[in-house]
């Protein structure tokens, strides 16, 4: 897989956040914080282990606690992935 | 040959038993470490840890120390282990507690810290720091003595003076989740702990053969007292890895089990209800599960839906329904109260669910529709008793009433620290026509049938979510203060039950006039804000997602005439759509609707209406 860039990631996200608490995708927004959304630790933790497999790296289960709304975790994780490379 | 399962009962102490296994089995594994769950990391053999317990113990005795208590401030880590038998070996009674988040404040642990009247706090280096500069601006915690026990020389060890203690010396004070303001410290002594380790050993058929696997937290009674000290009493090896790391991919808790051969491992509901959702076929290859003897399901409702939906998807690599051991119990008695023969199946018995409803226990009529499903949770052990009491009358229930459940025996707590009349009320309850007794009230409904016994709901309102125990009060406090509109003490929180999920969190709050103004001049915009605002604090606070916000007119929530909040009329009127919903047109805000999430309210089983 090539390096996703930030707009991919946010997509993946947003899907995936639109499955598990059943919105459609569309009324995602981006910038609101995971908690306002309601995603509790659990459910948290478990983002981030999906989000790393299908990354291909290992991710920290409280990533989302640090980075708290798509935008932001997406913009880290470019950034990591960037230093990962070099 | 296996040993019997009773090979501590000489003890008086935790303290004898650990010197005892460090003694004969030294250099055999105790507990090992699995970093994200997966990579080896770090071991503890019997003698490591009676060598690490020495050396803390003697800081903590050089410090003039003993006889008082300390917080166990740890990350999730084997560091844990050896401090809480440091504390033990030191004459130092531990009080374990979670180490509070970045975002979250230290309120709850500025509570425990003086309700247990703790002069110290124990913790790694790696926290310390961070402990110290948050701790140092808090009245109460600013004035204990921080330790950190993994950087102590173990030359120490040396200068460790075995302490004075008994079966009656306390050795524990276990936290729970108790409401605002009023923490509850449960006090177990060294026999509580040893009555309860074995029972359990009984209950579970453990012998020296058994191999534990766990995530559980530590800190929590379920994680300490059965993943922690029933290895530990056994003497047999236990792998843990950090809750984090199973929430993040449940299926290493399955291959952790494969790979060391477990043979005991479980946990609450959920936990297996998660395994068959996020463990997919393809991530299922190669594990292998026909080690697995005792999968422990307990601290939440157990779903006869769970168990058959997780049987069905790992059977095929070898998870055995009899495997499952639903299990009843509560930190007040220790940990362990109920539960089955560890090599029989699950019983799951049909009732008549309006029955129930009312209390009643009935066999299930020809209408399957109104039947319910209720898994049993086995017997008490070693002459514990455990009886259903009408918690009205204090008279035991006849044999087709549901009551409170009443416990006697020797694992059942002191009291909670501090607390005497709540720990009276509690802990020394008697019956009213015998007068026997003390017993235990744990606010818990059920009833024995065919010797086994059935949890049917909860007294008090208490939310379980996930295992965890949630005071409705807590919740509405911190709703009623999110957001300037919302009115605080105008709030109820309720589970409802979900067909074979958790129970979902409901909170119906009122807004005040301005709030109401507000609504109808922005409308959704408002509501949406509100509703934003909710839900953040409660996942800050509580780590619930709240599934449904209802927000009401001022001075309509249901209350009784000396003001307090009346969760179940609340409920009631929130399952039958009559609650006077601030325009409700726009309070489509609820993530799962009511439909979704309707079902029985947990506590009061109410029944929706087209649901029989």
């Amino acid at each position: 897989m090539a390096t996703p860039t930030a707009e991919e990631i946010r997509d993946w996200m947003v899907l995936y956040l639109g499955d598990l608490l059943g919105m459609d995708p569309k009324e995602i927004d981006t910038a609101t914080s995971f908690e306002a959304y309601g995603l509790d630790s659990t459910a948290a933790a478990g983002m981030s282990g999906d989000l790393g497999d299908w990354l291909g790296i290992k991710l920290d289960a409280a990533l989302a606690s640090e980075f708290t709304t798509v935008d932001a975790l997406a913009a880290h994780l470019v950034e990591h992935l960037r230093e990962e490379a070099r | 040959m296996s040993r019997e399962a009773d090979p501590a009962a000489p003890f008086q102490t935790l303290v004898e038993l650990c010197r005892h296994h460090a003694s004969v089995r030294g250099p055999e594994l105790a507990y090992r470490w699995l970093r994200d769950g997966e990579v080896e990391d770090r071991t503890l053999t019997f003698s490591q840890l009676d060598l690490e317990a020495r050396t803390i113990a003697a800081q903590l005795q050089a410090s003039g120390l003993s006889g008082g208590r300390a917080l166990l401030l740890y990350g999730s880590g084997l560091d844990f282990i050896s401090a809480f038998v440091g504390c033990l070996y030191g004459g130092v009674t531990p009080v374990p507690v979670s180490a509070p988040r970045r975002n979250q404040g230290l309120s709850k642990l500025h509570r425990i810290a003086l309700d247990s009247q703790a002069t110290m706090v124990l913790t790694t280096e790696t926290l310390l720091e961070d402990a110290h500069i948050r701790c140092r601006e808090d009245s109460v915690l600013g004035t204990l003595r921080c330790f950190s026990t993994d950087s102590l020389p173990s030359a120490l060890a040396e200068r460790w003076q075995e302490p004075d203690v008994s079966g009656e010396t306390l050795a524990l004070l276990q936290y729970t989740s108790g409401s605002t303001g009023s923490p509850k410290g449960v006090a177990a002594t060294h026999g509580n702990l040893l009555e309860n380790q074995s029972m359990i050993a009984e209950a579970f058929g453990h012998s020296d053969e058994t191999v534990f696997v766990g995530w559980l937290p530590l800190h929590h009674d379920m994680g300490l007292i059965g993943n922690v000290l029933q290895p530990l009493y056994l003497g047999i090896p236990c792998t843990l890895m950090a809750p984090e790391a199973f929430a993040q991919k449940p299926v290493r808790w399955l291959r952790a089990i494969s790979r060391y051969g477990g043979t005991t491992s479980g946990a609450p509901n959920f936990a297996y209800e998660l395994c068959v959702k996020r463990v997919p076929e393809e991530r299922r290859e190669g594990l292998d599960l026909g080690s697995w003897k005792v999968a422990y399901n307990g601290a939440e409702p157990i779903r006869p839906e769970t168990m058959e939906r997780f049987a069905q998807a790992f059977r095929p690599y070898g998870f055995r329904e009899a495997a499952f051991y639903p299990c009843y119990g509560l930190a007040e008695a220790t940990l362990f109260v109920t539960g089955g023969l560890s090599d029989a199946p699950p019983v799951t018995s049909t009732f008549d669910g309006m029955a129930l409803n009312r209390r009643r226990v009935a066999e299930a009529g020809d209408d399957p529709s109104g039947c319910r499903r209720l898994v049993g949770c086995g017997r008490p052990w070693k002459g514990l008793k455990v009886i259903a009491v009408n918690p009205a009358t204090s008279v035991a229930c006849e044999p087709d009433e549901i009551g409170e459940i009443w416990i006697s025996g020797k694992s059942v707590a002191q009291g909670y620290e501090n607390q005497p009349g709540l720990s009276e009320a509690t802990f020394h309850a008697h019956l009213a026509d015998t007068g026997e007794g003390p017993f235990l009230r744990t606010g818990d409904l059920g009833f024995v049938r065919d010797g086994q016994l059935f949890v049917t709901g909860r007294l008090k309102d208490l939310i379980i979510i996930r295992g965890r125990n949630h005071y409705p009060q807590d919740i509405e406090w911190t709703v009623g203060l999110s957001h300037p509109f919302l009115r605080p003490g105008c709030g109820a929180a309720v589970a409802l039950e979900a067909n074979g999920e958790d129970d979902r969190l409901v909170v119906i709050q009122e807004i005040d006039r301005k709030g109401a103004a507000a609504l109808a001049s922005e409308g959704s915009q408002a509501a949406e804000a509100l509703s934003l605002a909710v839900r953040a604090a409660v996942v800050r606070q509580h780590g619930l997602r709240v599934h449904d916000l209802v927000l009401i007119h001022p001075g309509t929530l249901p209350k009784t005439s000396s003001g307090k909040v009346r969760r179940r009329a609340s409920c009631e009127q929130y399952l039958n759509g009559t609650l006077p919903m601030v325009y409700p047109e726009i309070q489509s805000t609820g993530v799962v609707d009511r439909q979704r999430a309707g079902a029985r309210h947990a506590s009061h089983r109410v029944q929706t209406p087209g649901e029989s």
